[in-house]
């Protein structure tokens, strides 16, 4: 029997998921507060609140920001424990197996997901940009991108050695393409929504 | 084999393989910095094609070219006044000008009432819808004068459209061209108001809108389709969300509909006609204060 290579620890991975993760966090967790306030007093002028483009309200109010029935910050809120209690668990010398990182990059995977359609609504939709939507925005892209090529390139989705090497460029670059994300998202909501001439 | 032997192979191996240690050491290096210049090179090369992209999309919808602002809006604001509700004529304001202000009697007893409006804003439909009537009842009795103040904040409401600003050049071009039927057109306009969050009306929509209730002068459409007044809806919409007179004094907030009653903003917590009939009341208090006389006689 051929025992499989070890893979290396992770741990910048790990280190990442835990900064990112704690990051996410605290965006959903001032949005969900911020929610409670708006639902004391729909009136209520957010502390994110920063102008008719730069607000949580809209957002908050919509029904795009409940998405299932309730808040979508309570996603997060509960979500993000996820990526901090695996980076922490890597760097404490834990190893998981192949089914376990598949469900882990399909929370991920959903949590992108819904980023994605939260992002075309903002923008397309709603016509506003939300400051702490827009920091959950910045930390998932990464996550979902270093996951996903992580486990292609440890093989996780498949053991060819082909498709590891592309997992491997594709993880050594998910730094450039997250950037590059994050460009095509402020030239859409430029084009749309002007935001140069409206900051 | 002879210890000299041993120790110079011994040598040469292990010289060897620190030779090979560092030749990898620095390949790796090599091959790190080479991976950063490249991928870093492409997301430069990236954010310069969105910068230059951007920068000629937003020229091209800049190129707008100033204008006069609309006549019978010398003030921002098209004036109402009288026993039939007329509108008042005035000049238009020039190309690159500033806005007079209506010059108005403080002690007439007509009080000025200014509204700050977007036809396209929810919350103005139902202030039309309420006080319409009552307003221009109180302007055809001679206890005020109504000036309407169209502006565009909402484009945003309305994905990319850009709704609002053509609402308010449609009421730019009806206070120019056709302004006696410009609250006709205003009511019009509201009760066929489009829903936030959509793409709201074309100028197709709004130009039937408007010949519905009789406003379909060929001046009136051609100036809907040319955006006649689109630099004036930009530098109208400005100085009525910078002034500090009109922001509510709670939270620092612009928002329509704003009301003026002689220079004070309403705060819709009274109603509006109980307040419009103090302010005139008020004024011709004003105008019998200072002569009062001394008229006491000695009594024996």
């Amino acid at each position: 029997m051929v025992t499989e290579t070890a893979s290396k620890r992770p741990v910048i991975l790990a280190l990442f998921l835990i900064v990112f993760g704690i990051i996410g966090w605290i965006a959903a967790f001032a949005l969900t507060v911020e929610k409670f306030a708006l639902l004391t007093d729909p009136q209520a002028v957010l502390g994110c609140d920063l102008s008719p483009l730069v607000q949580c309200s809209t957002n908050l109010l919509s029904d795009q920001g409940a998405l299932f029935g309730f808040p979508n910050p309570i996603l997060g809120l509960s979500g993000w424990i996820a990526p901090i209690v695996v980076g922490a668990a890597i760097l404490s010398g834990a190893r998981f197996n192949r089914v376990f990182w598949l469900l882990f990059n399909l929370g991920v995977a959903a949590a992108m997901a819904l980023v994605v359609f939260l992002i075309i609504t903002s923008i397309f939709f709603l016509g506003t940009l939300c400051p702490w939507c827009m920091v959950t925005w910045v930390v998932t892209i990464p996550t979902f991108l270093a996951v996903t090529f992580r486990n292609v390139k440890v093989g996780n989705f498949g053991s060819g050695a082909r498709l590891k090497r592309i997992g491997s460029t594709l993880y050594g670059w998910v730094p450039a393409i997250t950037l590059i994300l994050f460009i095509v998202i402020a030239v859409m909501a430029q084009v749309r929504l002007d935001v140069i001439n409206r900051l | 084999m002879s210890n000299a032997n041993d120790a110079s192979k011994k040598a040469r191996r292990d010289h060897a393989r620190e030779t090979a240690r560092l030749e990898r050491e620095a390949e790796k290096k090599r091959r790190t910095r080479n991976r950063i210049f490249i991928q870093g090179g492409v997301v430069l090369g990236v954010l310069a094609v969105a910068l230059v992209g951007v920068l000629i999309f937003t020229s091209a919808n800049k190129a707008v070219t100033p204008s006069a602002g609309p006549a019978n809006m010398l003030s921002d604001g098209i004036l109402f006044a009288g026993a039939d509700v007329a509108p008042v004529e005035t000049a238009a304001i020039p190309i690159d000008g500033t806005p007079t202000p209506t010059t108005t009697d403080a002690t007439d007893g007509i009080a000025s009432i200014e509204t700050y409006v977007d036809w396209t804003c929810p919350i103005c439909q139902d202030f039309e819808a309420t006080y319409s009537e009552s307003l221009s009842s109180l302007v055809a009795a001679g206890t005020a004068t109504l000036e309407v103040h169209p502006i565009a904040i909402l484009d945003g409401s309305y994905v990319g459209s850009r709704y609002s600003s053509r609402a308010n050049n449609a009421a730019a071009c009806i206070a120019n061209y056709d302004p006696d039927n410009f609250l006709t057109a205003q009511t019009a306009m509201y009760e066929n108001q489009g829903t936030e969050g959509t793409t709201g009306l074309t100028n197709g929509d709004i130009k039937s809108i408007l010949a519905d209730v009789g406003v379909s002068s060929d001046d009136v459409t051609s100036c809907i389709d040319d955006e006649e007044f689109r630099s004036w809806v930009t530098e109208a919409t400005e100085r009525a969300t910078a002034n500090p007179d009109l922001v509510n004094p709670t939270d620092g907030s612009f928002g329509t509909p704003t009301v003026m009653i002689n220079g004070v903003r309403w705060d819709g917590t009274t109603d509006i006609i109980d307040a419009v009939s103090a302010a005139s009341a008020a004024e011709l208090a004003t105008a019998e204060e200072p002569t009062e006389e001394p008229t006491a006689e000695p009594t024996n």
